[in-house]
């Protein structure tokens, strides 16, 4: 029995969060007409789906926790990006999250008013996720920081859907070799499983994204090469969501994603923190 | 909007917390467009999700709510599947049931039309947090267990079956009513073809149940356990803690594994040996149901659940016995109703009128009277026949048969009755007075003690409450430590200065060390002098302590000031060195200079790697320290695992002694509530009799009032009937 593990309050999962925070998630990339920061489109994604989180775990009485949420971003510092009332804390039960967002974003939104016109109208959004970038890329120690808190939760939670960590990166590692680091997170295990690390390139050359690839992908980079073997492979219920979403998937398919776009991000995160049903 | 490379993608839920945030615009429903979407503290639409939909609160204008379902996974069959499901129900018309409006244009997200349904909103909790507040009410658990079953045969009866009858799904109204909602997964006889669009919650679930077993009979399994488990709490309320942690939200008493293997499961032992008969009996019957094929189970059938209830529930009108001792004394002494209350209606009551002797008297004395009348009017007139008896005669006569009249009035026994009637009145209509003074003052009793029991029971769940976060504060102060711990081993399992590598480098430093130290003590300086350095001169060295090269290390020279500067020999560098005669400058300097040599030699000779005994060695270290740092890694983890486990433990016991002073707490309610209910049917009797009395006594004293002195003074005179 591996990934079947049931998630609820009394046997909760949870996910953690890298955050690349590096000078390079500055550049632009572009994706049709729109031309975004790689920092705000993976920002953007990363609230969307915390917010998405929520409302999955929305229930009478509130948002249940069914996750603990981690948030850490690698760049000038490592540590936890949560502001606010969450300052300073990494693991945080999602009831929490969904709580206490940084701030709460009144966005001019264009409408469609379904008359074939547009109507602009403020939309509300919450922010946990600020869109920043200097400095080098500290991936060994993020992936060293992931593990003190999946073998923390771990600790506590041995029985648990294991902790997925979902690694968003745009450059190569500044601080060493990730591979050992990234072998010591994913040897961490709960009775249901080892920790899952799924890592996501951001391109911003705007190439045609690999997504999911397994044992036959041609990966002709050195760098892709690292990240593909330090992913681990999708677990069977994300695999089969990921074919439902029109993906090509095979059983050594590794949760990995190369020179993602916009889109391939949001189903990264979309697919990466598909649980098994909730309750 | 770029979503190009997933067609399929449908709306999340999410989209919907923001179209929603302009129902005036998402909603097609002229209702729901001029309605307000319930928000959570950030302002935004507070949806209530599932696996397929996300439900969001909807206030109409004129004071109407809707749940509004908004479906987040595709469904090619909904509006066929909603169609069939909602007219196989409205036939059923059964008041567990909600109706719903399917509307398949209902809400606009970012430009394309979606299907909603849209519900009355039904005030209820679902049947976790009910179950969590009524523990110490069988009676009201039997209630909702007969309704689960009589829903559940109604269904099967109409060949429909729910496909997720599951905690979530089950409501229960202030009234304790059950309604049954989510008709998502359910299968109606006009859809027979379609494929099962969901699995229902595994542990409600046959551990073999496939999609052949869509169909009529795909709820048997979850109603016996769902039944089971409500019967089994209303005997045995102590075992939703026994077999469930506080928290777990995902099981009633019995979850999949128990299904896997029952005579492994703690629940299904516990429940047999927990038992009144007809328990065991239904978990016997449970277990066995898992071990048959899905199509093999029975419909839900009561009657071994008839036999359950043992004490009878405890009905809100208790039959009047008795007067409580503590207030008899406080309510009028009024005999009760039915055993001698009037029962004489007016018309029974005798027509009172004046006769007898005091009449009589008073008609003479009125006949006098006259005559006194026309004596006098004579008198003073002048008349002969008269005159002969004066006028103050006549007058003074008179007076003596008025007086005869009043006093015949007032010592007539219908007067004395009248008056005697007349009291009797009034103080019955104090009487009722007070009795009615006295059934407020019960029901004021029973009205405060119901607040109070009231308030109790909500510090009760304050003190619950306060329980479980005390047990997360303290998980949550555990983790924090062990988190703590944990980043200082990390740190110290990844310093470089650990590796094996760099205790190579180390030890191979050490050796080559020791290795020169070596040499330096084995170059004597008498045995191979250096340059300028006799053997007298080495003798004086080693007297003074310097025989070999590892004897010094430096030298200083001190001035002489104007005669003979003294150099001093040093031990260490840091010194100040010792005189040693005939040994200057030059010599200590030669001797410096040998010693050098020596070790620059020793340098060079020294080994440049380990044996392979000496790595071994060094492996042997690194695998100790980590070793170590394992070791500390796990006892930090069981003292995490420790204090959280005690946390839960300290939570769950809190939480059973609660439970014990919940149902102590609801016995004493339920003696003072048929306590009090007896009281107020009392006090009600009570006045009841009095109002009876009172009327008896003022119908009594009505015809009595008719005799006044003016009715009397015209029977006198003849002019009413005697």
């Amino acid at each position: 029995m591996v990934y079947t593990a049931e998630i609820s309050r009394s046997n909760p999962s949870c996910f953690i969060f890298l955050l690349d925070q590096s000078a390079s998630m500055l550049d632009e990339v572009a994706e049709g007409e729109l031309v975004r920061r790689k920092a705000d489109v993976v920002a953007d994604a990363l609230n969307r789906l915390l917010r998405e989180l929520a409302i999955k775990c929305a229930k009478e009485g509130g948002v249940r926790d069914y996750f603990h949420v981690a948030v850490i971003g690698y760049g000038v510092r490592v540590g936890s990006v949560f502001e606010g009332e969450l300052s300073g804390r990494d693991l945080v039960p999602l009831s929490q999250v969904a709580k206490y967002p940084a701030r709460v974003e009144e966005r001019m939104k264009k409408v469609p008013d379904g008359a074939g016109g547009l109507v602009e109208q403020p939309t509300k959004f919450p922010v946990w996720v600020e869109p920043v970038g200097n400095h080098g890329t500290p991936m060994v120690e993020a992936l060293r920081q992931a593990t003190v808190l999946a073998n923390t939760f771990l600790a506590t939670n041995e029985n648990c859907f294991p902790p997925v960590v979902l690694n968003l990166t745009d450059g190569q590692s500044t601080d060493g070799d990730p591979r050992p680091a990234a072998e010591a997170l994913r040897e961490l295990a709960s009775t249901d499983g080892n920790v899952l690390l799924f890592n996501l390139h951001v391109s911003s050359e705007g190439g045609t994204p690999t997504i999911f690839p397994g044992a036959s992908a041609e990966l002709n980079d050195e760098y892709a090469r690292t990240l593909f073997s330090m992913s681990s492979p999708l677990p069977p219920h994300m695999r089969s969501y990921a074919a439902q979403q029109g993906i090509a998937v095979d059983d050594t398919s590794r949760g990995f994603v190369y020179n993602a776009d916009m889109i391939t991000i949001v189903q990264f995160l979309d697919i990466g923190t598909r649980a098994t049903d909730l309750r | 909007m770029t979503q190009q490379r997933s067609p399929a993608r449908y709306p999340t839920g999410g989209d919907y917390v923001d179209a929603l945030q302009l129902p005036g615009l998402a909603f097609a429903d002229p209702q729901l467009r001029s309605g307000t979407v319930k928000t959570d503290d950030l302002g935004m639409p507070e949806p209530v999700s599932g696996n397929f939909a996300s439900v969001f609160h909807v206030y109409g204008t004129a004071g109407e709510q809707w749940a509004i379902k908004c479906f987040v996974r595709p469904d090619p069959d909904r509006h066929r599947r909603y169609h069939a499901i909602a007219t196989a129900l409205q036939a059923l018309q059964h008041r567990a049931l909600v109706d719903f409006d399917y509307q398949s244009d209902g809400v606009m997200v970012a430009g394309v039309r979606y299907p909603l349904l849209k519900m009355r909103w039904v005030q209820a909790q679902g049947l976790m947090p009910w179950l969590e507040t009524q523990l110490s009410h069988p009676d009201r658990l039997l209630t909702v267990a007969e309704q689960f079953a009589d829903i559940v045969t109604t269904l099967e009866t109409a060949g429909i079956a729910h496909g997720d009858l599951q905690h979530g799904n089950l409501l229960i109204t202030g009234q304790n009513e059950l309604k049954l909602i989510d008709y998502d997964g359910m299968y109606v006889p006009e859809i027979a073809g379609l494929p099962p669009n969901e699995k229902g919650l595994v542990n409600y679930q046959h551990p073999r149940r496939g999609d052949g077993d869509y169909g009529p009979g795909l709820d048997r399994f979850s109603a016996w356990v769902i039944y089971t488990s409500l019967i089994a709490l209303a005997a045995r309320p102590d075992l939703w803690r026994r077999l469930r942690a506080t928290d777990d939200d995902t099981k009633l008493l019995f979850a999949s594994d128990d299904y896997l293997d029952p005579t492994a499961s703690a629940a299904f032992q516990t429940l047999r040996a927990a038992g009144p008969p007809h328990l065991v009996t239904l978990a016997d019957r449970l277990a066995a149901f898992t071990r048959v094929a899905p199509s093999q189970i029975p419909a839900l059938e009561v009657e071994p659940a008839r036999v359950v209830v043992s004490s009878p529930p405890a009905g809100p009108a208790a039959p009047v016995t008795d007067t409580p001792d503590w207030l008899a004394d406080h309510l009028p002494a009024t005999p009760p109703a039915d055993q001698e209350a009037p029962t004489q209606t007016p018309a029974d009551l005798p027509v009172h009128s004046f006769s007898g002797v005091h009449l009589t008297s008073a008609r003479v004395a009125a006949a006098g009277m006259l005559l006194c009348v026309a004596g006098a009017t004579a008198a003073s007139l002048g008349s002969a026949a008269l005159a002969t008896v004066p006028a103050a005669v006549w007058i003074m006569a008179f007076v003596t048969a008025a007086v005869v009249i009043a006093g015949s009035y007032l010592a007539h026994p219908l007067v004395a009755a009248r008056r005697k009637a007349h009291d009797a009145y009034a103080a019955a209509q104090q009487e009722l007075t007070a009795a009615r003074a006295q059934a407020q003052a019960v029901r004021g009793t029973r009205a405060q003690w119901d607040t109070t029991a009231v308030s109790r029971q909500q510090a009760l769940r304050g003190q619950r409450d306060a329980a479980v976060r005390q047990r997360d504060a303290a998980t949550a102060h555990a983790q924090r430590v062990l988190q703590q711990t944990l980043q200082g081993i990390a740190r110290r399992r990844s310093d470089w200065s650990n590796t094996q590598q760099a205790r190579e480098h180390r030890r191979l430093a050490e050796i080559a060390a020791e290795h020169v130290q070596r040499a330096l003590d084995n170059a004597v300086i008498a045995k191979n002098p250096p340059h300028g350095i006799s053997a007298k001169i080495a003798g004086t060295l080693a007297a003074h302590g310097f025989r070999t090269a590892a004897d010094f290390t430096g030298y200083r020279t001190a001035s002489g000031y104007g005669r003979y500067d003294r150099t001093f020999i040093r031990r260490t560098p840091a010194d100040s060195g010792t005189y040693v005669e005939n040994v200057g400058e030059a010599r200590a300097q030669s001797l410096l200079q040998w010693r050098e040599s020596i070790r620059t030699r020793a340098e060079i000779q020294a080994p440049k790697t380990l044996t392979p005994q000496q790595r071994h060695q060094v492996t042997i270290q690194v695998q100790q320290l980590h070793a170590a740092l394992n070791a500390e890694e796990n006892a930090a983890k069981q003292q995490a695992r420790t204090a959280v486990d005690h946390a839960r433990a300290v939570e769950k016991a809190a939480q059973m002694a609660m439970d014990a002073q919940e149902k102590q707490m609801e016995a004493e309610a339920q003696d003072k509530r048929a306590n009090l209910e007896r009281s107020i049917v009392g006090a009600d009797t009570a006045v009841d009799a009095a109002q009876r009395n009172s009327e008896y006594l003022g119908d009594a004293l009505a015809p009595l009032t008719r005799l006044s002195p003016t009715t009397y003074l015209l029977a006198v005179v003849g002019a009413t009937s005697l």
